[in-house]
C-alpha cells in the first residue's frame, strides 16, 4: 500500500511583502508539516506568513532551531474568539 | 495590551495554565517512586501474583492508577484541546478532577495494601467521581471535535473502557466483602484486560497517531488503514474482555491472535511515519518508544503462551507485568519526557529564545539516560524474577526501578524550575 500525502493540500501565494500559506481546515500535525517543508524545501526567501486555525505551539520550537523569527499578527476581528484565526510571520534571522 | 497580544491570549488559552498538567506529571512522577518502594516491600507476593488484596495489589494500582491514569488525564486535558481546537469550558473541573482522583488513588492504595473494606469503598466512591469527571471533560471534548475521526473513536472506545473497567474495579472490591461474583479470577482477568489494553492501550494507541507524526514531523498515519487498525483493536478488546469473563481460553487465543494483528497494522503504520518523517533522529525518547513497540507484540505472545502453559508456572504474572510495566510505562515515560520541556517551552517569557533552549538542554539530560538504562534494567530483573519465581531478584529489579523513579522525578522537578520566573533565562 501506499502511504500517500493527505488529500487537503496548503495554499501558497505570493505577495509583495511576503509567501503566504493557508492551512486551516488540515489535520495536526498537518499545518506545522507543510509549514516547515515550505522552509526546509526552500519555497520561501525571507519571510513566510501562514494562516492557521489557531497558534501553532509545537511549531516554534522547530522555527527556532532553524534560525526563524516568529510572531502572531493582528487579527481581522481584534477578539481573541476571533473565527478567523491566527496569522503568524516568520522571518529569517538576520534578513 | 495589543490587538495582537490579545489574540495571543485568545490563542494560547487552549493551553491550560501550566500548573494544570504539571500537577497531574509530577503526582506521576511521586507515585512511580512509591510504586518501586511498594515492589520492593511486597517482592515474596508479588513474584508469582494472582490477585488479592495487599502490598502487591497496592504496588501494582500504584502503578495503574498513580502513574499511567495520572499520565493519561495529564496529557488528555492539555493536548486533547490543543489538537481539536476545542478548548475546555473552564478550567476549575480539571482542577477538581485532580483533588478527587489523587486523594482517590491514594486512600484506595491504602486501603488495599491494609485490606481494609471501609477505606477501600469511600476511596472508590470519590475516585470514581473524579474519573466519571474525568470522562464527562474527554466526552464534552470529543462531541466538540470533528477534526480527528480516528483519534476520536480511539478516545470513545477508552472513555467506554473506563467505564467498565471501574465497574468492574468496584465489583471486585465489594466481592472482597460480600462474595458477590462467581468467579474473582475471571473478573479480575477482564479487569487487567480492560484497563490495560481498553483505556490506557487504547488512549496510546490513539494518540500515538497525533504525537508519533509531530514528534518525527511527519504526515499523521492514512485515514483507512488508521481506521482498521482501530477497527481491529477493538475486536481484540471485546473478545479479550469476554473471554476473560466467561473464562474461555478459546476466545482469549483469539484476542491474542487478532490483538497481534492489530498491533502489526499499528506499528506497520507508525514505521511509515517514522520513516518519511524529517527528523531522523528522535533522541532517547525514541528508543524508549520502540522498545514499547516490541513489548507489544511480545506481551501478546506472553499471553498466548501462557494460556497453554507454555509461558512457565507465573505466565500469567509474566502477561500482566509486561502489559503494565513493559509496554504501557515505557511508552508513557518516553512521551512524557518528550511532553514536558515542549510545555514547559511554552510558558518561558519570551517562549522564542527561552523556550528552544529548555526543549534542547533538556532533551539529553543525565537524569533521562539514568531513568532508561535503569528502567530497562529493572524490566530485565523483573522478567528473570518471574520466570525464576526469585523474590531476590524482584527485590534487586525493584531497587534499580527506584533508582531510575527517581531521576525521572528529579527530572521532572527540574523542568518545572525552569519555569518558575526567577530561573527563566
Amino acid at each position: 500500500m501506499k502511504f500517500a500525502q493527505p488529500a487537503g493540500a496548503p495554499r501558497m501565494w505570493r505577495t509583495a511583502d511576503a509567501m503566504h500559506i493557508d492551512v486551516r481546515d488540515l489535520e495536526p500535525p498537518e499545518p506545522m508539516i507543510a509549514i516547515l517543508r515550505a522552509i526546509d524545501e526552500a519555497e520561501v526567501d525571507t519571510a513566510l506568513i501562514a494562516h492557521l486555525d489557531r497558534e501553532p505551539i509545537f511549531l516554534y520550537p522547530e522555527l527556532d532551531e532553524r534560525g526563524w523569527s516568529h510572531e502572531i499578527m493582528p487579527s481581522s476581528c481584534a477578539s481573541p474568539d476571533c473565527e478567523d484565526g491566527v496569522m503568524l510571520r516568520m522571518v529569517r534571522w538576520g534578513s | 495590551m495589543s490587538i495582537g497580544a490579545s489574540f495571543l491570549g485568545g490563542a494560547k488559552s487552549r493551553l491550560l495554565p501550566p500548573s494544570i498538567p504539571f500537577r497531574f506529571f509530577s503526582a506521576a512522577a511521586v507515585f512511580h517512586v512509591f510504586m518501586w518502594l511498594g515492589l520492593l516491600v511486597a517482592a515474596d507476593e508479588a513474584v508469582n501474583f494472582r490477585g488479592g488484596l495487599g502490598p502487591a495489589l497496592s504496588a501494582i494500582h500504584l502503578l495503574a492508577l498513580g502513574v499511567l491514569v495520572t499520565t493519561a488525564i495529564g496529557a488528555s486535558v492539555q493536548l486533547l484541546p490543543v489538537a481539536t481546537r476545542r478548548t475546555l469550558h473552564a478550567v476549575w473541573p480539571v482542577k477538581l478532577v485532580f483533588w478527587l482522583t489523587i486523594p482517590g488513588m491514594i486512600a484506595m492504595i491504602a486501603g488495599m495494601y491494609t485490606a481494609q473494606m471501609n477505606i477501600l469503598i469511600v476511596a472508590a466512591v470519590i475516585l470514581g467521581a473524579g474519573l466519571l469527571l474525568f470522562g464527562v471533560l474527554l466526552a464534552d471534548n470529543l462531541r466538540r471535535a470533528s477534526s480527528l475521526p480516528v483519534v476520536g473513536a480511539y478516545g470513545w472506545a477508552a472513555l467506554a473502557a473506563l467505564v467498565l473497567v471501574a465497574v468492574l474495579g468496584v465489583a471486585l472490591a465489594v466481592n472482597e466483602e460480600a462474595g458477590i461474583l462467581p468467579d474473582h479470577g475471571a473478573v479480575a482477568l477482564a479487569h487487567l484486560v480492560l484497563g490495560g489494553f481498553g483505556f490506557m492501550g487504547l488512549l496510546v494507541l490513539g494518540f500515538s497517531h497525533i504525537l508519533v507524526p509531530m514528534f518525527a514531523l511527519s504526515s499523521a498515519p492514512p485515514k483507512r488503514p488508521s481506521s482498521a487498525s482501530f477497527v481491529i483493536a477493538l475486536i481484540a478488546l471485546v473478545l479479550g474482555t469476554l473471554g476473560a469473563l466467561m473464562s474461555n481460553r478459546e476466545v482469549l487465543a483469539a484476542a491474542a491472535l487478532v490483538g497481534l494483528l492489530a498491533a502489526a497494522v499499528h506499528l506497520w503504520l507508525m514505521y511509515r511515519v517514522l520513516k518519511s518523517g524529517m527528523r531522523k533522529r528522535l533522541g532517547l525518547s525514541f528508543v524508549l518508544v520502540r522498545a514499547a513497540w516490541i513489548i507489544l507484540p511480545a506481551t501478546l505472545l506472553i499471553g498466548l503462551a501462557a494460556l497453554y502453559g507454555f509461558a512457565g508456572a507465573n505466565g500469567a504474572t509474566l502477561f500482566g507485568f509486561m502489559l503494565l510495566f513493559g509496554w504501557l510505562l515505557t511508552f508513557l515515560f518516553a512521551i512524557l519526557q518528550r511532553v514536558m520541556p515542549f510545555l514547559a517551552s511554552m510558558f518561558v517569557t519570551p517562549p522564542a529564545r527561552g523556550g528552544t533552549a529548555i526543549v534542547a538542554e533538556l532533551a539529553g539530560a543525565p537524569t533521562l539516560k539514568l531513568h532508561a538504562i535503569c528502567h530497562a534494567l529493572a524490566l530485565f530483573m523483573l522478567t528473570i524474577a518471574i520466570v525464576l519465581d526469585s523474590a531476590a531478584i524482584v527485590r534487586l529489579g525493584s531497587v534499580a526501578g527506584l533508582i531510575g523513579a527517581l531521576a525521572f522525578a528529579w527530572f521532572t522537578a527540574d523542568v518545572i524550575r525552569r519555569m518558575l520566573p526567577a530561573n527563566q533565562p
